[in-house]
């Protein structure tokens, strides 16, 4: 039987497929930062937040070095909510997937991966403790035993190697692989620009691109930064041109504020005269965690 | 009322537990030299804890020297079982232990009872009951025999309840407190009443079968297929007799056994019957032969 390896990239480790390919003695870095596949992989990411949906691996012309981009330049977005969200969506893909397949088929997934599932008569079984020991969605608990064993059916199966898949994803390359910091900046912000910015936040944003700040301003645009998950570094690197001192500052306060902090809401950017548009919501961030739409 | 001072009641209830402990067998692990021992002594408050046996006469010696009034090993394994603190003990792993007490599962009737000088409750422990959790055992059984594929002992507790327990080998003993909370979950939900905290825990006590248990006196036994609540078959005590002194009026029937009693007078009643009152504080042994 032979396993679609564009719709299930994740069956072929990196290396192999690269001196399948003729890759020998190219070092990783170089063939997933390829400008080619790093554009496909950061494509795939935005299509994900403007779309909702993702694209089949079998789309693109090299599926498996796509997957392993992805996986290479996940560390690297700073907004982690982005990456969970995006994981997820990756997990119920391959589930949906794993379960359009034959039984059979499923089952050759299985010895490739070396899982510990034993398909049998139309079923799914795996000792019990090696299930209680794996990677599992979350609420898929014992039930259905027998001798030992649990039995599982196609759909559960699917369920349990997509979420193998992702947290093989989440884990990454070991070491991490180095990105040049140009093409982390770059990802960073280009899958800030497929959110709906607010638009103070926008004018904001345009502001610090030729001229410095005030501190009210830094702090309300800081502050829109660290409420989109985006870490201190991340957002020290792309302001560099700002008052570092001050946004040091920023960054000390929040870490010393107990409570939990959240973003400055209109009615204080309005008394500061700081908004340019009445967007008719409470605050700038529910236009940002708003489905995109083109505007 | 009580009419011993408390140390003529724990020289009393001493010198009933050495008549047993002076012959008694008890049914310890292979691996024993891996396990935590703990006691609660009669003169003592709290529990002797992180005591190491290496024999089984070396154990015994300790028994017959001391005359515990509960004693237990743990379901852990350890390299250094001796140690003082949890981290030094250096774990290896654990068995699998699952706990039914009566109290979850039968309706006991509470009895309160007061005289001048002491007020107590009291629960009768019928056969009724006894039965009933034998049965959620035996359930409990079939599902660790049938779903899980385990080997599995059952324990009575001599008191209330009955421990099940596993014998793990080193993958089974590896299972973490989460993946131990999933089994009793699992079990839960297959209507048996147990006490998921002892199944969690991988540093529990277990009695020792071939003890007394201090709070009933009835032994702590290994339960093959047939389980008769009686103390006939669960106390040692059968061929002695006692003289006994109760604190209350009161007619109760623990294990079947009827007893009448009419405080102040003494009653003649084996010394089973007369232990398992004494050490539930409804009155106390004068003597017995």
């Amino acid at each position: 039987m032979v396993i679609d390896l564009a719709k299930f990239p994740f069956l072929k480790r990196l290396d192999e497929y690269l001196d399948s390919k003729g890759y020998v003695g190219v070092p990783i870095n170089t063939v997933l930062t390829d400008e080619k596949y790093l554009s496909q992989a950061i494509d795939r990411l935005k299509r994900f937040f403007t779309e909702n949906s993702l694209k089949s691996y079998s789309d693109y012309t090299d599926p498996v070095i796509v997957f392993y981009t992805i996986i290479a330049i996940l560390p690297y977005i700073e907004n982690k909510l982005f990456a969970e969200r995006y994981l997820k969506a990756e997990e119920e893909m391959f589930t949906k997937l794993l379960s359009d397949i034959e039984e059979e088929e499923l089952a050759e997934i299985i010895r490739f991966l070396r899982l510990d599932f034993e398909y049998k008569n139309d079923r799914f079984y795996i000792n019990f403790i090696k299930f209680l020991k794996m990677p599992r969605p979350e609420g898929m608990n014992l039930s259905n035993m027998t001798k030992g064993e649990v039995v599982l059916s196609k759909n559960e199966v699917a369920k349990i190697i997509a979420h193998n898949v992702v947290e093989f994803m989440k884990r990454g390359f070991e070491p991490r692989l180095d990105l040049p910091l140009p093409i982390k900046i770059e990802l960073n912000k280009q899958l800030s620009e497929v959110r709906n910015v607010p638009p103070c936040i926008e004018s904001l944003i345009n502001k610090s691109k030729n001229s410095m700040l005030s501190q009210l301003e830094l702090e309300v645009l800081l502050s829109y930064y660290y409420s989109i998950g985006n870490s201190p570094s991340y957002v020290k690197e792309a302001h560099r041109n700002q008052d570092r001192k001050l946004i040091n500052m920023f960054y000390r306060k929040i870490l010393s504020s107990k409570n939990k902090f959240i973003m400055y809401n209109c009615s204080f950017i309005k008394q500061n005269g700081l908004c340019v548009f009445d967007c008719n919501v409470r605050n700038p961030l529910q236009i940002y965690f708003s489905r995109h739409t083109s505007r | 009322m009580r009419y011993t001072s408390p140390q003529e009641w724990i020289n009393i209830t001493r010198q009933i537990f050495r008549e047993y402990y002076s012959s008694a067998n008890f049914q310890l692990p292979d691996d024993m030299s891996l396990r935590e021992f703990a006691f609660q002594l009669m003169d003592r408050e709290g529990y002797v804890r992180n005591l190491q046996f290496l024999t089984q006469e070396q154990f015994k010696n300790f028994v017959r020297e001391n005359i515990p009034f509960h004693m237990f090993y743990s379901v852990g394994k350890y390299r250094n079982p001796a140690s003082k603190e949890f981290e030094d003990m250096n774990w290896l792993g654990s068995d699998l232990l699952f706990d039914l007490d009566a109290d979850e599962i039968c309706e006991g009737n509470q009895i309160s009872l007061n005289n001048a000088q002491m007020s107590l409750q009291y629960v009768d422990l019928t056969v009724e009951c006894l039965n009933k959790v034998y049965a959620q055992a035996k359930q409990l059984r079939d599902i660790i025999e049938n779903d899980f594929g385990l080997n599995y002992t059952i324990h009575f507790s001599g008191n209330r309840g009955f421990h099940v327990v596993v014998y793990c080998d080193l993958y089974c003993s590896q299972l973490t407190n989460k993946e131990r909370k999933e089994i009793a979950y699992y079990v839960k939900t297959k209507g048996i009443a147990i006490d998921e905290q002892v199944t969690i825990d991988i540093r529990r006590l277990i009695r020792i079968p071939g003890s007394l248990n201090g709070k009933a006196g009835l032994l702590v036994t290994i339960v093959e297929d047939n389980f008769i609540p009686s103390f006939n078959t669960l106390s040692p005590f059968t061929e002695f007799i006692a003289t006994f002194l109760p604190y209350f009026p009161l007619k109760i029937s623990p294990l079947g056994f009827k007893v009448e009693m009419i405080a102040n007078q003494r009653i003649k009643i084996p010394l089973s019957v007369a232990l398992y009152l004494h050490l539930k504080g409804l009155g106390e042994i004068i003597a017995y032969t």
